[in-house]
């Protein structure tokens, strides 16, 4: 009762009503995660170093909030109290099941994240504690915002945040020349690349006759009459901006280099956060070009996904560094998805949201597994986790798993992951055969150097960081980080678990994008 | 170009273009010319001069030409508020408070780990 | 007619002051001269009616951005150019580049007639009668509040990413600068580890240089 007065009161108060209007309760994550980064932020001013480490217990806090709030989101929609999509602040942002359910992932993938950041950052970092957190709250918060940006001022606003923040995280091992070169790369690249993509929104608005908003591209795009040459122009250059963002080829030449040198936990948030909202954006903006020249279109997606696919896959075969591995795989998996956006069905999105979903956890857990390796060995060669399961033998499990899902074998979520996304393609009318055969073509080839690393840690003599590991036994004065265990576990959980439950999360992404399918005017089919 | 008031800015800017050149001019004209070598001395507020012009700075200037450009940023969005400040009344002053309010946080940040002390 | 001769006047300045930024033999000459470029081009901003834009481009390119330059260009010498423009390869693929860029800007500004919409066209005569600034004041606090919003949260982010990046972090606890008595004079003494972390790789050779500059300045005064 009490609560309802207040809240009665406030809304006749013009702010009240202004929040009311604008349906700003849809923006709570966002909201709470900008509070929390402000908390962080005043944290980092403290003198010293345990007021400072009270900063991630905080971001944690502000993140589960931020989970809870989408979890309330989606109830609207389960019980059908919200209408298909609700436009938020002036329609710059849309609170459709879409980015809830993106935001959802998001969020878990965060929370992940920070986990892994808890040790590396107490160890390595513990006089910038506070900042790294604010850092990579604000870099989250412009993942949040493009989730559901539906303005083009709003979505390079939100990949600037994105951006601007990770350039620094990358950079944040200030005294590792490895980590200054990565920051320097990945900020010159990605200026260039906002670049391009500003100007092809530029273009975009143009076309859409003096709009910024998504919402009335798919209405401009039909009625403009001299669509032919400016329209491909924007497309190729918003395409080179996203194919950045996502780290497709041949946009990828910053990713081995930056995955390298940045902190390990910034690896896994670029891998994982970045590509995950760069895509949800690819989504977003790519949907009302589905009605009108979408051949075009299609055919530039599907030649992305066709050099991400060949490139990633060929060059991860050589490598020897398993961050740089990883970095080449990331590169193929961002080849596996855009095939899905190149289709541009309902389905095909559909599976594509799926596949997001799952690469987060399997990445995520194949980044973990790669710390954790990290602390057991101080190496990052593949060569010296040679006969680990001997000395680790559910580490080897774990990571086994990780690297299983990644390779798209069964059981896991990544095989269901993958036979959905080339299902919903191939059923599809712009399905294009070619692709998918060299999608499995490629799928088999990312065998081997998966496969590679399972074999080596298995039946590969001990290398000397593991027999000193075997050596030690149990009087090991080493521990493992418990909250980095506990990321790992989740992976796991989530990697077998999404493969065995697989068909309700493709249903719930399924009808996020049939939610989107709806405010963009039936463009999709 | 249809905006008022303009050719007035221009013509105030062509004489700010011209007075420097005046000033040298009447300058060179009313002098009284009496050389010496010391006269052609390059002058360094008294001190002898020694070595190259073109040194490399310190990089600890940097910070402060970064913190500038961001407070340059912060100046282009308070330029239209103050314009449209009467159409668009209280509400846009919370907005600018609030925005403002977070980039003093920054300041905050920069003089607590001294960043603005001179080193 | 006013217009006119000013847009030439402008036109000439602009184009002469880019060569020039090609052009000078030394960078920080390039500099100076872009700024001029970009005052002119502020005043073509001006010419067409978007006055918000012109104010930007001083306050941000005209002012802040050449200052960042410049100080680059002092942080890490001013070396003659001549002998770095050599490589034919590289000059080709430049001059290709950027006649290439030329052609898109140029032939997109020629086929892009934004008054065919006609909300545009109502747009511009609005802006021809109240100017741009108040008609950006009005959008920034009402309909693009959001992204003015989180702008705010993204210079604060670059700000503590610019201090945290290029400040210089003192390991030590001990103080650094110690002063005591020496001979009646108050002698400075840097710890060796603050010395590391400043920089001061050379500071014997500061210290010599000192009092000969000194004498100099001796027998300059006597003279």
């Amino acid at each position: 009762m009490m609560l309802e007065a207040i809240s009665y009161t406030l809304i006749q108060t013009s702010f009240g009503q202004f929040i009311y209007n604008q349906n700003l309760a849809f923006l709570a994550p966002e909201l709470v995660i900008s509070l929390t980064l402000l908390m962080t932020f005043a944290l980092s001013l403290a003198k010293t170093q345990v007021d400072q480490a009270k900063s991630w217990g905080i971001a944690l806090l502000g993140s589960v909030v931020a989970l809870v709030s989408i979890v309330m989101h989606y109830q609207l929609f389960y019980t059908g109290q919200a209408s298909a999509s609700q436009s938020v602040m002036f329609g710059m942002f849309e609170a459709d099941l879409l980015s809830v359910v993106a935001r959802f992932i998001l969020t878990l993938g965060f929370i992940l994240i920070l986990h892994l950041s808890k040790r590396y950052v107490e160890t390595r970092l513990p006089s910038q504690t506070g900042e790294f957190y604010t850092l990579l709250l604000t870099a989250f918060l412009g993942a949040l915002l493009l989730c559901g940006a539906n303005d083009m001022i709003m979505a390079f606003v939100a990949l600037e945040t994105l951006g601007i923040s990770s350039y620094i995280l990358t950079g944040y091992l200030r005294n590792n020349l490895k980590s200054t070169e990565a920051s320097l790369k990945y900020l010159v690249y990605g200026g260039c690349s906002s670049a391009v993509l500003l100007f092809g929104l530029a273009l975009i608005y143009g076309l859409a006759g003096g709009s910024t908003s998504f919402a009335v591209l798919p209405q401009a795009l039909s009625q403009a009459s001299d669509l032919g040459a400016w329209a491909s122009l924007a497309i190729v250059m918003i395409l080179a901006g996203i194919g950045f963002k996502v780290s497709a080829a041949p946009f990828h030449t910053w990713t081995p280099d930056v995955y390298e040198g940045s902190p390990t936990p910034i690896t896994a948030f670029l891998s994982v956060i970045s590509k995950l909202a760069a895509f949800v954006f690819a989504i977003r903006l790519l949907t009302p070009f589905a009605g009108v020249g979408n051949e075009n279109v299609a055919l530039l997606i599907g030649l992305l996904a066709v050099f991400s696919m060949i490139v990633g896959n060929v060059a991860a075969l050589k490598q020897t560094n398993i961050k740089r591995l990883l970095g080449y795989s990331t590169i193929a998996h961002a080849g596996y998805m855009l095939v899905g956006l190149a289709a541009l069905t309902q389905n095909s999105l559909g599976a594509l949201l799926f596949y997001l979903a799952t690469y987060v956890f399997m990445n995520t857990g194949a980044f973990a597994s790669a710390m954790i390796g990290d602390e057991l060995l101080a190496s990052e060669d593949i060569s010296a986790y040679s006969g680990l399961i001997k000395a680790k033998p559910w580490f080897v499990f774990a990571f086994s798993i990780f690297l299983l899902g990644l390779a798209g074998i069964p059981i896991t979520a990544g095989f269901f992951a993958k036979f959905f996304l080339f299902q919903s393609v191939v059923l599809s009318d712009l399905g294009n055969l070619g692709v998918i055969i060299i999608a499995l073509l490629a799928s088999t080839v990312s065998l081997y150097y998966y496969l590679n690393i399972i074999k080596v840690m298995v039946i590969g003599e001990p290398s000397e960081q593991v027999q000193r590991l075997i050596g030690e036994g149990k009087d090991s004065t080493w521990n493992l980080s418990k909250t980095l265990t506990l990321a790992t576990v989740i992976c796991l959980i989530f990697t077998l678990g999404l493969g065995i439950f697989g068909q309700n999360g493709l249903l719930i992404s399924e009808s996020a994008m049939s939610d989107h399918g709806a405010t963009v005017t039936q463009n999709l089919r | 170009m249809h905006l008022t008031g303009y050719p007035v800015f221009f013509v105030l800017l062509l004489f700010c273009g011209l007075f420097p050149f005046l000033l040298f001019a009447i300058s060179q004209l009313v002098q009284i010319k009496r050389p010496t070598a010391y006269k052609h001395e390059t002058y360094e507020s008294g001190m002898k001069p020694y070595g190259e012009a073109r040194i490399r700075f310190d990089v600890k200037f940097y910070l402060y030409a970064l913190l500038f450009i961001l407070f340059d940023i912060e100046t282009i969005f308070l330029f239209p508020w103050a314009v449209a400040y009467e159409k668009v009344g209280v509400f846009a002053l919370v907005e600018m408070l609030i925005f403002v309010g977070i980039l003093a946080l920054g300041i905050v940040y920069a003089w607590r780990k001294g960043a603005l002390r001179w080193q | 007619m006013f217009e006119s001769t000013l847009f030439w006047i402008f036109a000439t300045v602009a184009i002469g002051a880019a060569l020039g930024v090609v052009l000078a033999p030394s960078v920080l000459y390039s500099a100076l001269s872009l700024i001029v470029v970009f005052f002119s081009i502020a005043a073509f901003f001006l010419l067409n009616n978007a006055d918000f834009l012109a104010t930007a481009q001083v306050l941000v390119y005209g002012v802040g951005l050449t200052i960042v330059m410049l100080f680059g260009i002092m942080f890490t010498g001013d070396t003659p150019l001549k002998e770095k423009a050599g490589k034919l390869g590289r000059l080709l693929i430049a001059s290709i580049s950027s006649v290439a860029l030329f052609a898109l800007i140029f032939t997109s500004v020629l086929g892009f007639n934004i008054k065919q919409f006609p909300a545009s066209a109502q747009w511009i005569r609005e802006l021809h009668e109240q100017g741009s600034t108040l008609a950006i004041g009005q959008l920034l606090f009402s309909k693009y509040v959001l992204p003015f919003e989180v702008a705010s949260i993204l210079l604060l982010g670059a700000m503590i990413g610019a201090i945290l990046l290029s400040k210089k972090t003192f390991t030590s606890q001990e103080p650094g600068l110690t002063f005591s008595i020496q001979e009646g004079r108050l002698k400075p003494t840097l710890s060796a580890e603050w010395r590391k972390d400043v920089g001061f790789v050379d500071a014997e050779v500061a210290t010599e240089e000192a009092p000969s500059s000194t004498e100099e300045l001796k027998k300059e005064c006597s003279l």
